[in-house]
């Protein structure tokens, strides 16, 4: 491992409720503008029941390049004292840099930065700091007029003191005969909750701008287009309940098309975990197509895109889904590993019950994270890597930790060490597009890059979201394949092009 | 954990560590450089008779709970009879037990390899953990040897589809529907490898069959709602989405209610619940099934006679 982030924990070394089960997140962003990725890592930390100390775990490293961090906690603000499990990153205040918005149980926090790595929790979270157990949150500018709105995923109501430890009717909760924990079903699920930016203060606007739908265990969430018509779009995991696909219906309101969509359960209709997100086009049609991971004996979803926001969950005839059977996914990524042009899936695995190493399970507790490689065509061969120890994995985010052009890996295991993995691509060169843009959005997310070549065209979402309760390295990279012209499509939908002669780093200043 | 069809008899086994790779020690592997040892297959001793006896009356009876322990002095020998591992096998796969289930019914056919024809379990249990190059594998070698077992072509077909073979699997299943025209997994297979495969013009008139014969079949409204968006009969497929989710809703309510009877908690209410929900559906065939179901263990009981007697007076 090129760097040490210390230690994480959720709870209690063993897990007895639902709520310590999810893990921590992590945030690889550019805090000071000095143009590489610091590192913020939420770590729940202690069981939040009464009288516990809670809180004050969360840490923040400092880049200071070629693979050095310096741990910047002490004095930053960030190791607020809450229970929290996720973050999404964006330039709230519209100062130009970028803020921080952890996602816990009960009230969330918004950390304002002041540019250099120091953060000041903005009261009530400026708005937005709700009452739920909220699991993952994206910034997204639904009504594109320049400052980032909030998403906020919540998942169900539990009272850390007053756990419940049996079933409906009494019954204690079974899961292949073998007695576990609670939850989610049977326990109330909370609903997600949507946020218009006011000049730097969030309004709740759920149900009037169309996003009211019914509480159904949020897990994580995605922004993009899915529909290719040029608006931002959000795509939910629900936990064991069909997934959410809001589609913008270009009037600064969403409409819910999931069930409709097709990208809501699997192929044979049956709802599913629904944990981690990823989106990218496997198939080479040029729309981005969803990977969802899911539960222990039900296989990851791969919703293959038409293009026109209609989907098929194509997970077994594209070679997900079988390797994914016995697994439980959570951290997901699309990223190119090989260094072949296309994009490869990779996946942070590991059970919810320890009681999954017992007989008749069909799975296990502790689980190989896994590499599947695309042919390009979208058909994935399950391959072995460098990081498929066995072992109780969560989020994933990624990012060019050490500014080489490769796409790195953050993992974060429920408890224990985070491991990092440097990307190589193979040792094939990379274009990375840095796209800088104004304050509101200093990372220009919404954006569309498409880099053609003498191969073709392939294009790359510029987002923080996906993963699992993580915000990760926006800049778009391309394996390199010879001289060509990079296209940015703003979120305004306004573009601009320009040829390019040599892989490297291209920043594309956008006023 | 390596799973392989040929390990030994190591109870609980090892902790899973790895995705486990194809078998390739079961009696149809590809040949190996020297031909591989048949393990002894012991003859069923009396005391062994009476516990396959005693267990393939539970499982006649849907209590495959109770095979296990019927069954586990006989499957703790250092040498297990064929016959009791493919029952045991039989019976893990209907707990949802797949990794058990394909153990034991693995070994049962590396010592008996007549017992192929009857493996089409093994092979389903393969394609349950993901494994499809293997089920299909099994499944091709038990039509070779049981062309009429149209429950192998419907599971070969459906591996096809799993691997995206669309050609085969059509062949496959089209197959099976030619000696078994009602069987409504095959053609609900074949309404979905047409959808998948861009066809659904071909889709739409096998899963308007499957949904004439059983009015709540959930995977089957799903999958016209995605017939009848990919058409453009927007709508139409509004109202199916509709439909579908009230039978899933169903669906997760009966879901506990057949885990009882699995689990030897069987009562005539119980089949009276089953039925009601599949009134609501206006499902006549699966409350008759279920009604059926519970006379068969409760032949005496009233309500169920006369919830039957109702039924079929309605159907008059």
């Amino acid at each position: 491992m090129p760097v040490d982030f210390g230690t994480v924990s959720s709870g209690r070394e063993e897990v007895q409720t639902i709520l310590e089960v999810n893990g921590g997140g992590l945030a690889l962003f550019d805090g000071d503008g000095d143009g590489d990725l610091d590192v913020l890592m939420v770590d729940p930390g202690a069981y939040p029941e009464s009288g516990a100390v809670i809180g004050g775990t969360n840490r923040l490293y400092r880049n200071d390049g070629h693979w050095q961090f310096t741990d910047v906690t002490m004095g930053s603000g960030v190791d607020v004292a809450s229970f929290c499990n996720g973050v999404a990153v964006g330039d709230v205040d519209s100062d130009g840099d970028r803020d921080l918005y952890l996602t816990c149980h009960g009230p969330n926090v918004l950390l304002l930065n002041d540019g250099a790595l120091r953060f000041s929790a903005a009261e009530q979270a400026g708005g937005a700091a709700g009452d739920a157990w909220s699991t993952s949150a994206v910034f997204i500018d639904i009504e594109r007029d320049g400052d980032p709105d909030l998403y906020v995923v919540n998942y169900l109501a539990f009272d850390p003191d007053h756990p419940p430890m049996h079933g409906l009717d009494g019954r204690t909760c079974t899961w292949k005969g073998q007695p576990v924990m609670c939850g989610p079903q049977g326990l109330p699920p909370q609903a997600d909750r949507f946020y218009r930016n006011d000049g730097g203060h969030f309004v709740e606007v759920t149900d009037q701008i169309g996003l009211g739908a019914p509480a159904s265990y949020g897990l994580g969430v995605l922004d993009g287009d899915f529909n290719g018509d040029g608006w931002p779009d959000l795509y939910v995991s629900n936990d064991s309940v069909a997934n959410f696909l809001f589609l913008s219906q270009a009037d600064g309101t969403l409409k819910e098309a999931g069930l409709l969509s097709g990208a809501a359960v699997s192929a044979r209709g049956l709802e599913q975990a629904g944990m981690g997100l990823a989106a990218g086009d496997v198939d080479g049609d040029h729309d981005e197509d969803l990977l969802v991971t899911n539960f222990s004996m039900e296989p990851n979803a791969l919703y293959v895109n038409d293009g026109r926001g209609s989907f098929r969950d194509a997970a077994d005839a594209a070679g997900i889904g079988g390797p994914s059977r016995r697994l439980l996914g959570w951290g997901v990524a699309l990223l190119d590993v090989d260094g072949d042009g296309d994009l490869d899936a990779l996946s942070a695995n590991g059970h919810v019950y320890s009681q999954a190493d017992g007989e008749g399970t069909d799975t296990s507790y502790a689980q190989p994270d896994s590499l599947l490689l695309n042919n390009g065509q979208g058909r994935f061969t399950a391959a072995s890597w460098v990081g498929d120890q066995p072992l109780v994995s969560r989020a994933l985010a990624r990012g060019d930790l050490d500014d080489d052009g490769y796409i790195d890996l953050v993992l974060l295991q429920r408890s224990g060490r985070p491991r990092v993995w440097a990307g190589t691509g193979a040792a094939v060169p990379t274009l990375q597009v840095d796209l800088q843009g104004p304050h509101g959005n200093p990372d220009v997310v919404g954006a569309l890059v498409t880099f053609t070549d003498a191969q073709g065209p392939r294009s790359l979402r510029v987002r923080c979201s996906g993963g699992y309760q993580a915000a990760g390295d926006p800049r778009p990279v391309f394996a390199w394949r010879g001289p060509g012209r990079v296209q940015v499509t703003y979120p305004d939908g306004s573009a601009s092009a320009q040829p390019v002669t040599k892989p490297g780093r291209l920043t594309v200043t956008v006023q | 954990m390596a799973c392989t069809d040929t390990a030994p008899d190591s109870g609980s086994g090892e902790q899973a560590s790895q995705v486990a790779e194809p078998a390739t020690t079961d009696a149809v592997s590809e040949p190996s450089s020297e031909p591989a040892a048949i393990p002894v297959d012991p003859p069923l001793d009396v005391p062994a008779q009476d516990a396959l006896a005693l267990a393939e009356t539970a499982m006649s009876q849907g209590r495959p709970d109770a095979v296990a322990g019927l069954l586990q002095q006989i499957l703790d020998r250092e040498t297990v009879p064929s016959r009791v591992l493919f029952v045991a096998g039989w019976a893990a796969y209907q707990l949802l037990h797949y990794e058990d289930s394909v153990r034991l019914m693995g070994r049962a056919l590396t010592q008996d390899p007549e017992l192929l024809a009857d493996s089409r379990v093994l092979a389903f249990g393969h394609h349950k953990l993901g494994d499809f190059d293997r089920a299909a594998e099994l499944f091709a070698a038990i039509t070779e040897v049981a062309p009429r077992e149209y429950r192998a072509w419907y599971g070969l077909g459906l591996a096809e589809l799993s691997r995206g073979e669309y050609g085969p699997a059509q062949e496959h299943l089209e197959r099976c529907l030619s000696d078994r025209p009602d069987y409504l997994k095959a053609r609900y297979t074949l309404a979905r490898m047409f959808e998948e495969s861009g066809r659904p013009e071909l889709a739409l008139p096998e899963v308007t069959d499957v949904l004439d014969t059983e009015p709540s079949h959930v995977e089957a409204l799903y999958l016209l709602s995605r017939v009848q968006a990919a058409l453009g009969l927007a709508a139409e497929a509004e109202a199916t989405v509709a439909r579908w989710r009230l039978a899933y809703t169903v669906r997760e309510r009966l879901g506990p209610l057949r885990q009882r009877v699995i689990n030897g908690q069987a009562s005539p209410e119980l089949f009276l619940e089953m039925a009601s929900q599949f009134a609501l559906l206006e499902d006549r065939t699966q409350q008759g099934r279920a009604l059926q179901d519970g006379l068969r263990r409760f032949p005496e009981h009233m309500g169920l006679r006369m919830a039957m007697a109702s039924l079929a007076e309605g159907v008059r």
